[in-house]
């Protein structure tokens, strides 16, 4: 009898304890993934691409990368190889420029436009918060959907995200962020039609000023089998940037 | 007249061997300005009437929004082929231009194709019988088989991929968004040149959801022509279609509401421009807040007398709602008021004013149904009020361009605006393929100067020849002379000559040429290299005209005649006393 009112009381405490063990709900993840990605700050960095491609074999592009958050500016200047040595973009307002070292023209092109012919798009490097594009997947039921696993031995929180605007490159994608600190650690990127499209994996995050940024990334194609791009960040500085550094003139003079 | 003729012809035959080998000498010069003229004119012919028409008809409507090119999109199909049915003659068939670029995954193999959206009808038919190699046109329709395609040969062959395989394509919507779908090969085409070999032709219905059109969208609008080949009569057309695509003021007629209170408003656009800005500034008169910021979104002034209608101040929120156009479904959108203003133009009716970007981002989306009944509240635009430079329209006519060049620079300057609305291009093929007018005068030009460096050698050989005929027939010029011949008889003797050696010559020539063009049509020439592009069905394509052989025979009867008038008219003022005494 006595044991049976203990096991009865110990159900009770559990029942009533577990809304403080269940998983947060997805839109205050979103909200927390972005503050810890949110840097209003200046930044600068070396960026290395490693683009893997089949039948046509392994590219490496070097390039600086320089940021305005707070004009949500940036500029990009290729470094290597030779052959795309002094190549950029340039991002100002609504202006988006590629620039040509050969030719010494600005070309205007558009979001979805790929950078170096690799994976990656203008739209990629815009400062958007995830809580402006996407919402949280729902059940049948109206509840959001979120599993708590493990992958590669660190718990982390699954979810689906699903567009709520339609100039976004995929339109839904899984996160596996961390329980801990809410960093993504991997997401899968499907289509209009519901294809899996990528896979990205961020392996290794750096802090700065309180706030994150991976500096690895590894983009897996799983349309096109084989495929695979790796981004490596390194030389992160926060120093404040020169507004004319975000001109076309600077890009021209960079580019020499 | 008719005696120096039947002289002239006559003494052709006095030396048979002479005029043979000269007469050789002029027609393979005609024979080579026939073949290349022919082989030009068949390359430009080539490329317009098989390749460049089925890129973009013979007249093309396309509507570009936020100045890209690529983003090509005609929200409301019917009324744009309204119009052109309305007002352009002779009109074969309206044809919806849909295609894109994608990345294709077939049996191991990859490759970039285009997809071509097509919709069967007879010509169609037509065309698949004549080039399907495996499968039928009923394959091709089949609804037991997912998105059937057919491919061209050399695609089929990239992708490694035979009939009924599947093939995966990956593409980017009109919006940038990933899709991506499955395609089965109902059937494979024989390729007859470089640019058919892109293409994978899909059913229209197939491809627009795929790339984010609804039913009543489409790309761009081909109109073909009954008559072809009349650069004039085509451009005519442009233009008369152009003057009638002039557009009106972009407009909403809808309700605004706060809470329970609703109010039929008239939405409009307005520029962001400085001249916009300058205008507004003279006829509006903000009562409260400020012009809202180019940037901001969301952001709408509203009239005065709506406001206390609603209760409205700056900065709080309200519901504008309409019926669309084509689902007649309820749009709603939430906007912040950033003004209130007052216009004359505007008199008490509620209007509600919007940025462009804003303002397009629903109207297009969502082209609103014509209001029910347009009562007092509604303003409509009639484009005569002072603020109408300031409204948005419903496009930007882009100005009509003469060549590819003007046409390219068109688009630069459009991409360089980066307005958020709509560009209406009116172009014909003759424009946007000028280049290859221009290659085949290029092509002209240069095989006539190689002709003409030909003929300098040829003539050299016409004027030794006549010089040495009129030296041995010194004694028969005095004869003539003596028996009353005059001096232009005897000089037109000799030229009618010539001419008339040069005239069988060139019609020989162009006679070789034809019977050579026959041979080198025979040859098959299986490549898929550049060249690849001026054969047809992988031969040699020639087209020969009357009026460029005409003109060449004219030219070459007019250069023999002058190389010929110098020394006939020397021959001519030879004294007939002393031509009688000559011996050779």
């Amino acid at each position: 009898m006595k044991r049976k009112q203990t096991a009865i009381t110990l159900l009770l405490i559990l029942c009533l304890a577990s809304p403080l063990f269940a998983a947060p709900p997805v839109a205050e993840i979103m909200k927390t993934m972005d503050n810890v990605m949110e840097l209003e700050a200046d930044i600068s960095v070396k960026a290395v691409i490693t683009d893997n491609k089949v039948n046509q074999g392994i590219k490496i592009f070097e390039s600086l990368y320089f940021r305005k958050d707070k004009t949500d500016e940036f500029l990009i200047i290729i470094t290597a190889p030779e052959s795309d040595k002094g190549n950029g973009y340039l991002r100002v307002e609504d202006n988006f420029w590629m620039y040509r070292q050969n030719t010494r023209t600005f070309q205007h092109i558009n979001r979805d436009e790929s950078i170096m012919g690799t994976d990656a798009k203008e739209g990629d490097f815009e400062k958007r918060k995830l809580c402006e594009l996407y919402k949280p997947q729902l059940d049948a039921q109206g509840h959001e959907v979120i599993t708590e696993e493990t992958l590669g031995k660190r718990p982390v929180y699954k979810f689906t995200l699903i567009a709520k605007v339609n100039d976004v490159t995929y339109p839904k994608v899984t996160y596996w962020v961390q329980k801990d600190n809410f960093l993504t650690l991997k997401t899968q990127s499907y289509s209009l039609s519901g294809t899996l499209m990528q896979t990205a994996y961020f392996p290794q995050w750096t802090q700065v000023q309180g706030k994150y940024i991976p500096i690895q990334h590894i983009y897996i194609d799983e349309f096109e089998k084989g495929n695979k791009t790796i981004v490596e960040l390194s030389g992160i500085s926060l120093k404040k940037l020169d507004p004319k550094i975000f001109t076309k003139a600077y890009l021209e003079f960079l580019s020499k | 007249m008719k005696l120096i003729v039947m002289l002239s012809i006559r003494n052709l035959f006095r030396q048979k061997r002479r005029s043979l080998l000269l007469g050789i000498a002029v027609g393979f010069g005609m024979m080579i300005l026939v073949l290349a003229n022919s082989f030009s004119h068949g390359i430009s012919d080539n490329l317009f009437n098989r390749v460049v028409v089925y890129m973009t008809g013979h007249l093309e409507v396309s509507i570009m929004e936020k100045s890209r090119f690529y983003n090509r999109n005609i929200r409301d199909k019917d009324r744009m082929i309204k119009t052109i049915r309305d007002n352009v003659k002779g009109i074969k068939e309206i044809v919806e231009n849909v295609s894109i670029f994608t990345r294709c995954i077939g049996n191991g193999k990859n490759d970039n194709a285009a997809l071509v959206g097509v919709e069967m009808n007879k010509e169609m038919e037509e065309y698949l019988k004549g080039c399907l190699v495996e499968g039928t046109v009923s394959d091709f329709v089949r609804k037991d088989i997912e998105n059937p395609v057919l491919l061209y040969a050399d695609k089929a062959k990239a992708l490694n991929v035979k009939r009924m395989d599947v093939v995966k394509v990956r593409l980017l919507t009109l919006t940038g968004q990933q899709q991506s779908a499955r395609f089965t090969v109902a059937g494979i085409m024989k390729t007859n040149n470089l640019f058919e070999s892109m293409a994978i032709f899909v059913h229209l219905k197939d491809l627009k959801p795929l790339i984010g059109y609804r039913p009543w969208e489409t790309g761009t609008l081909q109109v073909n022509f009954e008559r072809l080949n009349d650069p004039r009569y085509i451009t005519t057309q442009a233009d008369a279609l152009f003057t009638k695509l002039k557009p009106r003021t972009a407009f909403i007629h809808g309700s605004v509401s706060r809470g329970k209170i609703a109010k039929n408003a008239t939405v409009l656009g307005f520029f962001n421009t400085d001249e916009a800005k300058k205008i507004m500034a003279q006829r509006l008169r903000i009562v409260q807040g400020a012009l809202p910021l180019p940037k901001s979104k969301g952001n709408a002034m509203v009239t005065e007398s709506l406001a206390r209608s609603l209760r409205l101040k700056v900065g709080d929120p309200f519901t504008m709602k309409y019926r669309n156009k084509f689902e007649k479904k309820e749009i709603a959108n939430t906007y912040t008021v950033a003004a209130l203003f007052n216009a004359d133009e505007f008199a008490s009716k509620n209007v509600v004013l919007l940025q462009e970007e804003s303002f397009y981002k629903t109207y297009l989306e969502d082209l609103p149904a014509p209001a029910a009944a347009p009562g007092k509240d509604f303003f409509v635009p009639n484009g005569k009020s002072g603020l109408s430079p300031v409204f948005s329209p419903e496009w930007k006519l882009l100005e009509r361009s003469a060549t590819g060049d003007e046409w390219l620079k068109k688009i630069h300057a459009m991409n360089k605006t980066r307005w958020k609305g709509p560009s209406l291009d009116v172009g014909t093929m003759y424009e946007k393929a000028s280049d290859i007018l221009k290659m085949e005068s290029a092509l002209k030009i240069i095989s006539f100067i190689a002709v003409l460096i030909l003929f300098f050698i040829i003539l050299i050989g016409v004027v030794n020849t006549l010089r040495m005929t009129i030296h041995e027939r010194t004694r028969e010029i005095g004869t003539m002379r003596a028996i009353g011949m005059q001096m232009n008889d005897v000089r037109n003797c000799f030229m009618m000559e010539t001419v008339f050696l040069s005239f069988f010559s060139c019609v020989a020539g162009t006679l070789a040429a034809c019977v050579l063009m026959g041979v080198a049509k025979l040859i098959t020439i299986d490549t898929r290299s550049f060249f690849s592009i001026f054969l047809v069905d992988k031969h040699l394509y020639f087209l020969p005209t009357f009026s460029s052989i005409f003109f060449n025979i004219f030219f070459i009867l007019l250069i023999t005649a002058a190389t010929s008038y110098f020394p006939a008219r020397r021959a001519a003022r030879l004294s007939a006393a002393e031509a009688l005494r000559h011996f050779e």
